[in-house]
């Protein structure tokens, strides 16, 4: 039998001719039919996209190669083969176009640059596009990898690529009609409106269409080409940019690729313009921006000290530029010569004037009477990347300030007891209420009066909450929430934010006071502000729809918070605040400790109701001494996690899913990392299984039944192996929190040799670091890897992440990391340790 | 690295396409020259090849052709140019089909033409011999099998789009175009070279 395909291709190729005669026949019908319905017809689409991408790209080709067509036809009374001349002599040049399909539509622009070589790039969206000679790559600068190329700029660049091989003929047919000897380009004296350009009128047979090309007449370069449809406004236009030839990088895919691996998050506009140079010298991206400017310590204006102790500072000069965009503003903190730390209580910052206000008091403000000489101000570069190292711009010393004197009116939107009230809330949530009682009862302000005493109450009420003072709180609820309700109706010539009323809703709720809150809350909703009469009606809307956003922020807060903190059931969460959790966008990101919307999938419904189901069979059922293991008898897909099952007391069911050399490479885990081996043919067995527990188990107990269970058994042999004798050179160990593995993320896929494999905001220690090396170093569970012997009597948290050190390259890369971050170095022994091999009972 | 030059043919026969429609729609009549010279021979396969009768195939394909002249001034191309007069044809082929069993013919496939490999004398198509064979051996093939297998073939629409028109799954489609080239490839294959 002959292959499929030879059978394939015998049918595509047969032959079928076509006679002359009939053919002129046909065609004849055809154009009759088509000048037929020329009666009463009008134009309604272009082609779609596509053709209007290709028309553009045509206007591309136009500019290098139609002028000397139109010189030719315009008779030469401007001197367009010197546009010509002059075009092709330009290195470089990029062009922005846009795109409206008609008068209304939204355009859509794409810059192209093109090097006198032909090469292409493109961005359109959150594409790059890199091509040349027929080939094409995307990357995407948001996803910052590479993607499909994007069908419309892949024929954009497709018809700009074949632009040598077009004859100015078919640039013509392609976007006059094919009529190209009716194409007369017009010198439109009209439309000048000065003596530096010419402008030329195209005018297209059959259509209204028109083509305007603008260009300098001095340097014989056009800038501008637009199409135009006055039937509906659609529109093509490309603006030109000439310029000297650009890095080779800017059109470098590797090197493209390159910083997109290595480049730390940030700007988008760092990677959407890597390479490119203004011919002006202009900045282009926040790192030149960067480069021109780094860091710099902002500039002390004014500086004083209260009465009270609190520091301001004013400094010009305030905001500060990373490479990746971000921006921050003034100190970051302060000490004295008293050897004293300050904490930041105010910060603010101009833009207008890029002037930052700080404030900054003393641990013991405002009783700390103390007068410091020197201050010194620290700047800090504030990375909102938590993996980033802290980096020190510099410090200021000011020896000379304004002494007992209260900031300058104007330059702060607080008063001096506000700080107060702000340094008793960090004492509060360091749970020193004594020391926050304390500088709370120094503000002397009478809540139905002022703002502040308000302010005070809702601190103090916070604070009874914290501290389980419910009673004291609820009753503090009722003299305070119709204060603030009274504020929130009558707000004067600001817009009222209803996130005032988080604090006594919490406190009502915490005292389990539900049925008050949700009056309280019922209340609250209904109150209709009294906005300002002299707000207009864009004013007032804007107004209002802040109110709104204020309550959507409010709930996001507020609700899960109630559940975690008050435990409340997201059933008594509806009923106080009327709302639906489950069904509310506002909180399908958000989890309760009764409800998770990753539990509604269906993987976690199959599990809870084979949970459900395990239960109804112990009902009838012994349950079993210390545990047993069930298969599981169909197919479902389970996401399991260790849960009781109804009705069921003292009793956990795990799923055992997955394969068996997962299981049992944490057979006796911690101490035996790095010393599992399982023998050959045992790593593929699946697992698909229960494994019921009586709660309290002990987990080795466990293991060694799952073994047996599966006929196997854990046999200790004694075995030479590789180790390395970990030692401390007793220097002082930096603070964990800064420690990091060696490798950042960036755009590099987890599982990177050298990126952190897990972290923690409470550390890893030592034997956490060690084992994760050990377990990395013998991911094939053969204990042939090496093992570490931790013989550096440390027992602070060193790093805030574990690395990953799977493979050979990560050796070399961990004995470096562990010396420089802790004086950690390793001496290679070989000794005899005990080996864990899995293997069948015999 | 995924280049751009795959299926370059495929792409610049769209590109075309579009700019043939858009000169169409601007009162380019010359567009409809390479309309029908692109396309022509592709749709008297398909036609010829779900219809025996040779007259009633060249009929249809000239009544599309024409239709779509009647229509490119105001025509909105969605998809392929190809498969949208491929699904025309395919069509009137239908039609013609139901038509003629209710006319209780002796049944298209021993009618005129293909079977008996002669062509009419005002013939449009001239059929060779190795398209000769493929149309007696489509005539083997069940009516359904015979559109999946002529529309995937000559109309290049895919799998997806046939399975739309005959109002069936992918999956039916799929295997109607097997059990149709596995039958293809028994009446055949003495006459495909290796």
């Amino acid at each position: 039998m002959k292959p499929l395909k030879n059978i394939i291709r015998f049918i595509r190729n047969a032959p079928v001719k076509t006679t002359d005669v009939t053919n002129t026949r046909v065609l004849d019908k055809m154009h009759a039919a088509y000048d037929d319905s020329a009666h009463g017809h009008t134009i309604t689409d272009t082609g779609g996209h596509v053709a209007r991408l290709a028309v553009a790209a045509a206007i591309l080709v136009v500019a290098g190669a139609l002028v000397s067509h139109l010189a030719r036809l315009a008779g030469g009374n401007v001197a367009w083969a010197e546009v010509t001349r002059q075009f092709k002599a330009v290195p470089f040049f990029s062009v922005s176009i846009y795109m409206k399909e008609n008068a209304t539509a939204e355009p859509t622009q794409m810059e192209l640059w093109m090097s006198q070589d032909g090469r292409i790039r493109l961005r359109k969206g959150t594409q790059v596009v890199f091509a040349h000679g027929g080939w094409m790559q995307a990357y995407d600068v948001k996803l910052r990898q590479p993607v499909e190329l994007d069908e419309m700029a892949k024929v954009f660049i497709e018809r700009i690529g074949r632009a040598e091989e077009f004859s100015l003929d078919a640039i013509i047919e392609v976007m006059f009609g094919g009529e190209t000897t009716e194409v007369t380009p017009l010198v439109n004296p009209d439309a000048v409106i000065s003596e530096d350009m010419v402008v030329f009128d195209v005018t297209l047979p059959d259509t209204p269409q028109w083509v305007r090309i603008w260009a300098l007449r001095e340097s014989r370069l056009p800038v501008r080409i637009t199409i135009w449809d006055p039937r509906d406004g659609e529109t093509t236009d490309a603006i030109f940019t000439y310029s000297r030839e650009q890095p080779k990088e800017f059109f470098d895919p590797n090197a493209f690729q390159t910083l997109l691996e290595n480049h730390s998050t940030g700007s988008q506009v760092n990677v959407a313009y890597a390479f490119l140079t203004d011919p002006g010298g202009r900045n282009i991206t926040p790192e030149e921006m960067f480069a021109q400017s780094g860091y710099h310590i902002p500039q002390v204006e004014q500086a004083g000290i209260t009465p009270d102790g609190a520091v301001w500072v004013i400094a010009a000069k305030g905001g500060n530029r990373m490479p990746n965009g971000h921006t921050f503003f003034g100190f970051t903190n302060l000490r004295d010569d008293l050897g004293r730390e300050y904490r930041k209580v105010y910060a603010a910052h101009r833009a207008m004037t890029d002037q930052s206000v700080e404030v900054f008091v003393p641990a013991g403000y405002p009783f700390d009477e103390q007068v410091p000489g020197k201050l010194i101000l620290v700047c800090d570069v504030d990375n909102y990347d938590p993996r980033a190292k802290r980096e020190t711009i510099g410090t200021l010393e000011l020896t000379d300030w304004a002494k007992d004197t209260p900031w300058p009116e104007g330059t702060i939107d607080g008063s001096e007891p506000v700080m107060r009230i702000q340094m008793a809330g960090l004492h509060a949530d360091a749970e020193r209420f004594e020391q926050a009682d304390r500088i709370l009862a120094t503000v002397a302000d009478a809540p139905q009066d002022s703002p502040v005493g308000r302010l005070r109450e809702q601190f103090r009420l916070k604070m009874l909450t914290q501290q389980g003072r419910h009673d004291e709180a609820a009753i503090l609820v009722e003299r305070l929430l119709p204060l603030l309700e009274a504020v929130y109706r009558e707000p004067g010539g600001s817009v009222p934010n209803p996130k005032q009323f988080a604090v006594c809703m919490t406190a009502l709720v915490c005292a389990g006071r539900l049925d008050e809150a949700k009056h309280a809350w019922r209340r609250i909703k209904s109150i209709e502000p009294e906005l300002d009469p002299k707000l207009g009606r864009t004013a007032r809307t804007h107004a209002i729809e802040m109110i709104r956003h204020g309550f959507e922020n409010l709930l996001l807060i507020l609700v899960p918070e109630l559940s975690r903190k008050a435990h409340l059931t997201i059933a008594q969460l509806n009923d106080i605040f009327g709302i639906d959790i489950k069904k509310d966008e506002l909180f399908k990101n958000e989890t309760f400790w009764d409800w998770n919307p990753e539990l509604e999938k269906p993987q976690y419904r199959t599990w809870q109701k084979h949970l459900t189901e395990l239960g109804q069979h112990y009902q009838n059922h012994p349950l079993p001494e210390s545990m047993e293991i069930l298969a599981h008898a169909g197919n479902e897909e389970y996401a399991g996690y260790p849960a009781k099952m109804p009705g069921i007391d003292g009793y956990e069911v795990l799923p055992l899913q997955g394969t068996l050399v997962n299981q049992a490479r944490f057979y006796r885990y911690p101490e035996s990392a790095g010393r599992v081996r399982i023998e050959p043919g045992i790593a593929d067995v699946t697992l698909d299984h229960d494994l019921v527990y009586r709660v309290g188990t002990p987990w080795l107990q466990i293991g060694e039944s799952v073994l047996d269970f599966f006929g196997l058994k854990a046999v200790e042999v004694n075995e030479p192996r590789r180790v390395w004798i970990a030692r401390y050179d007793g220097r002082a160990l930096k603070d964990y929190g800064e420690v990091l593995a060696p490798v950042p993320h960036g755009a590099n896929p987890t599982g990177k040799t050298g990126t952190a494999s897990s972290a923690s905001a409470v550390g890893f220690g030592v034997t956490e670091l060690f084992h994760g090396f050990m377990a990395d170093q013998d991911k094939d569970v053969q204990a042939d890897g090496i093992l570490i012997v931790d013989e550096t009597g440390i027992r602070d948290k060193l790093s805030r992440e574990v690395p990953c050190w799977a493979g050979p390259a990560a050796i070399e890369m961990a004995r470096q990391w562990f010396a420089d971050e802790f004086g950690i170095a390793f001496t290679e022994q070989t000794r005899t340790m005990t080996t864990y091999v899995i293997r069948p009972e015999r | 690295m995924r280049t751009g030059v795959l299926d370059e043919r495929a792409l610049l026969a769209m590109v075309e396409d579009r700019f043939l429609i858009w000169r169409l729609n601007r009162g380019d009549a010359a567009a409809l020259s390479r309309v029908y010279e692109k396309y022509r021979e592709d749709l008297l396969r398909l036609a010829g090849s779900m219809l025996s009768d040779r007259t009633a195939a060249e009929d249809i394909v000239q009544d599309v052709f024409i239709r779509f002249a009647g229509l490119a001034r105001t025509f909105r191309l969605t998809g392929s140019l190809k498969g949208y007069l491929a699904t025309c044809v395919a069509n009137a082929a239908r039609n013609q089909i139901v038509a003629s069993r209710r006319r209780e013919t002796t049944g298209l496939d021993e009618t005129l033409g293909l079977a008996s490999n002669g062509a009419p004398p005002d013939a449009w198509a001239i059929y060779s011999e190795q398209f000769t064979r493929v149309g007696q051996a489509m005539t083997e093939l069940p009516v359904e099998q015979r559109e999946v297998v002529t529309l995937h073939l000559y109309g290049d629409l895919p799998f997806r789009e046939i399975a739309a028109w005959q109002k069936t799954s992918i999956k039916t489609v799929q295997s109607r175009y097997r059990y149709g080239l596995d039958k293809l490839r028994s009446l055949l294959n003495s006459v495909v070279e290796e």
